[in-house]
C-alpha cells in the first residue's frame, strides 16, 4: 500500500523524507505499473528543479528528472547529443516518453533499460545526493557494478555526459515491435584517427541484469586499424564467452547470435563504416 | 489525501487514497471516456488524457501529480450533437470502429494539432505511437488526422 504521497519543493526536504524511508517517484512509469506491490511512502521528486538541461563547453548536464521527450526536443550539441536523442526515441512511445525520466531509467534497473547502455558508451557519470552529506559523483560503469549507489535514501540528482571531440557512436537494438523491450541491445563508441580506433567502448544491454562493457572486444580493437574484418574478428572471438543470463524472452543461443550481429553493426556505425 | 486540480475547465477538490492513480480518480468522477485497454501498465494508450496539454497515460500517473494542473479528458471536446472538429473527422473518415481507442487517439491528435496544423506523416506517427487500435488498421486514423489538420487550416484562413 502507498501510505503517503509527498510532493516536496526543495531537495533537502526530499532527501530528509528519503532518509526516513520514503521511496522516490519520478515519471512513475516503472513504479505504477506494479503499484499494488508497493508498501511505502512515496516522495515525488519532479518539483525539485531537477528537470533542467545545461550545456557547458565540455559536458551536457541532465537533471535527474529530465524526461525523454525533453531530450528529444532539446537542442543538444555534438555526436553525444545526437546519440542521446536517438536512444531516447527507441524507448517506448510518446506519452510514456513524456513521463519517463533519465534518473528513473537508470534507477529502475530493469535488464532491458536502454539509457544505461547508452550512458556506458558515453562515459557518463551520475551525481548522488543523500541527506546531510556532500553530493558524490560516480562513473556510470562503477554505478552499474555491484550494489547500486542509489536507493536507501540516496537520490540520483544529475547525469553528466562529457563532450569529446571526434567520438562517434553506434546503437543497435532488437525487439519484437518498435515499442517493445529489447531482446538485446548493443552500443559502441570510438574515435578514429588515421584509420586507427581509440577510446573504444562496446556495451551490451539485456544480456545480464545490468548493462555492461565488453572489455575483451574493446581491447582487441583499441589502437588498431579498424575494418569490417577486424570488427568481425574481435566480436567473434568474444562471442562464446559473452555472459548471457537466461530469461523468459528468448533462448541464450538465440540472444548470443543476435548480440554478435548487433555488436558488429554498432561498432561499424561508430567506426563510420556504415 | 486532498488536493485541488482543474478538470475539463472546472476547479475540483479531490479526496483520494494517496496511492490512487489518475485513471481511478477520473472514472470515479464519472468520466468514463477514460478507458483501460491493458493491465494498467502503460502499453495501450486507451487511458490517455492531457495534463497541461501534454498526452499522459492516466493509469500510470499518480493522481496527486495533477494537483495545481489542468486535466483534459475526451468529455471536454464535443457532444454527440456538436462533436469537436477532430471527432467529426474521425467519424467521417471511418476511423472509429469499436471506439475503444478513440478517446485516446483523439486526445493525442488534439495535442499534435494544437502544436501544428501541418503535421508530417512522421509527426503523426510519433504523436499516435502510444495509442493501440485493434480494429481499424490505422490507415483511416491517419486519414482522419490529416483531414482534421486540413479543416483546421481552412478554419484559420477563413477566419482571417
Ligand atoms: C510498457 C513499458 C515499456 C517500456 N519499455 C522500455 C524500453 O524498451 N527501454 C527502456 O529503457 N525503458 C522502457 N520502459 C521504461 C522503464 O521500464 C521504466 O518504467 C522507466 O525507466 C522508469 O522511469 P520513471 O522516471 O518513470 O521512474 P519511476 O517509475 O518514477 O521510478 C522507477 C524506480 O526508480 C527509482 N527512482 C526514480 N528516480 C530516481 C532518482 N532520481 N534517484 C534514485 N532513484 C530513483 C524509483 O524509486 C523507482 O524504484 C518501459 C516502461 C513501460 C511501462
Ligand atoms: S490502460 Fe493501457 S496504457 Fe493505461
Ligand atoms: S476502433 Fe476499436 S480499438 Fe480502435
Amino acid at each position: 500500500m502507498i501510505r503517503a504521497y509527498h510532493q516536496p519543493k526543495r531537495l533537502d526536504d526530499a532527501l530528509a523524507l528519503l532518509k526516513q524511508g520514503a521511496l522516490p517517484v519520478a515519471g512513475a512509469t516503472g513504479l505504477y505499473s506494479t503499484r499494488k506491490k508497493i508498501d511505502a511512502e512515496l516522495c515525488d521528486i519532479t518539483d525539485l528543479g531537477l528537470g533542467k538541461i545545461e550545456v557547458t563547453a565540455d559536458a551536457i548536464h541532465l537533471g535527474a528528472t529530465v524526461t525523454l521527450t525533453q531530450l528529444i526536443d532539446a537542442d543538444l550539441p555534438g555526436e553525444e547529443g545526437a546519440f542521446l536523442k536517438l536512444v531516447a526515441r527507441h524507448i517506448t512511445a510518446r506519452p510514456m516518453r513524456n513521463a519517463i525520466t533519465i534518473g528513473g531509467n537508470i534507477a529502475h534497473a530493469v535488464f532491458w533499460a536502454d539509457m544505461p547502455v547508452a550512458l556506458l558508451a558515453l562515459d557518463a557519470s551520475i551525481e548522488i545526493a543523500r541527506a546531510g552529506e556532500a553530493a558524490v559523483t560516480v562513473a556510470i560503469a562503477d554505478a552499474l557494478k555491484g550494489s547500486a549507489p542509489w536507493g536507501n535514501g540516496a537520490l540520483i540528482t544529475k547525469v553528466v555526459i562529457p563532450l569529446k571531440k571526434g567520438r562517434r557512436f553506434g546503437y543497435e537494438r532488437l525487439s519484437r515491435t518498435k515499442n517493445d523491450y529489447a531482446y538485446v541491445t548493443a552500443a559502441a563508441s570510438m574515435s578514429v584517427c588515421d584509420g586507427k580506433a581509440s577510446d573504444v567502448r562496446v556495451v551490451f544491454g539485456a544480456l545480464q541484469p545490468r548493462a555492461f562493457r565488453a572489455t575483451d572486444i574493446e581491447s582487441d580493437l583499441e589502437g588498431k586499424a579498424i575494418s569490417a574484418e577486424s570488427i568481425a574478428q574481435a566480436v567473434q572471438k568474444a562471442a562464446t564467452d559473452l555472459p548471457i543470463a537466461p530469461n523468459f524472452r528468448a533462448s541464450v543461443d538465440y540472444r548470443r547470435d543476435v548480440a554478435t550481429a548487433l555488436a558488429r553493426r554498432a561498432i561499424a556505425q561508430a567506426a563510420g563504416q556504415e | 489525501m486532498k488536493f485541488t486540480t482543474t478538470i475539463n475547465g472546472l476547479a475540483r477538490e479531490i479526496d483520494c487514497d494517496p496511492g490512487a492513480n489518475l485513471y481511478d480518480v477520473l472514472r470515479a468522477l464519472g468520466l468514463k471516456g477514460v478507458k483501460q485497454g491493458c493491465d494498467n501498465e502503460g502499453t495501450c494508450g486507451a487511458c490517455t488524457v492531457l495534463i497541461d496539454g501534454v498526452p499522459t497515460l492516466a493509469c500510470i500517473t499518480p493522481a496527486p501529480k495533477v494537483a495545481g494542473h489542468e486535466v483534459t479528458t475526451i468529455e471536454a471536446l464535443g457532444t454527440p450533437d456538436k462533436p469537436h472538429l477532430i471527432q467529426r473527422e474521425f467519424v467521417d473518415a471511418g476511423a472509429i470502429q469499436c471506439g475503444f481507442c478513440s478517446p485516446g487517439m483523439i486526445l493525442s491528435t488534439k495535442a499534435l494539432l494544437d502544436r501544428t496544423t501541418s503535421p508530417s506523416q512522421a509527426e503523426i506517427a510519433e504523436a499516435l505511437s502510444g495509442n493501440l487500435c485493434r480494429c481499424t488498421g490505422y490507415v483511416k486514423i491517419f486519414d482522419a488526422v490529416k483531414n482534421a489538420a486540413a479543416a483546421m487550416r481552412k478554419e484559420a484562413s477563413d477566419g482571417k
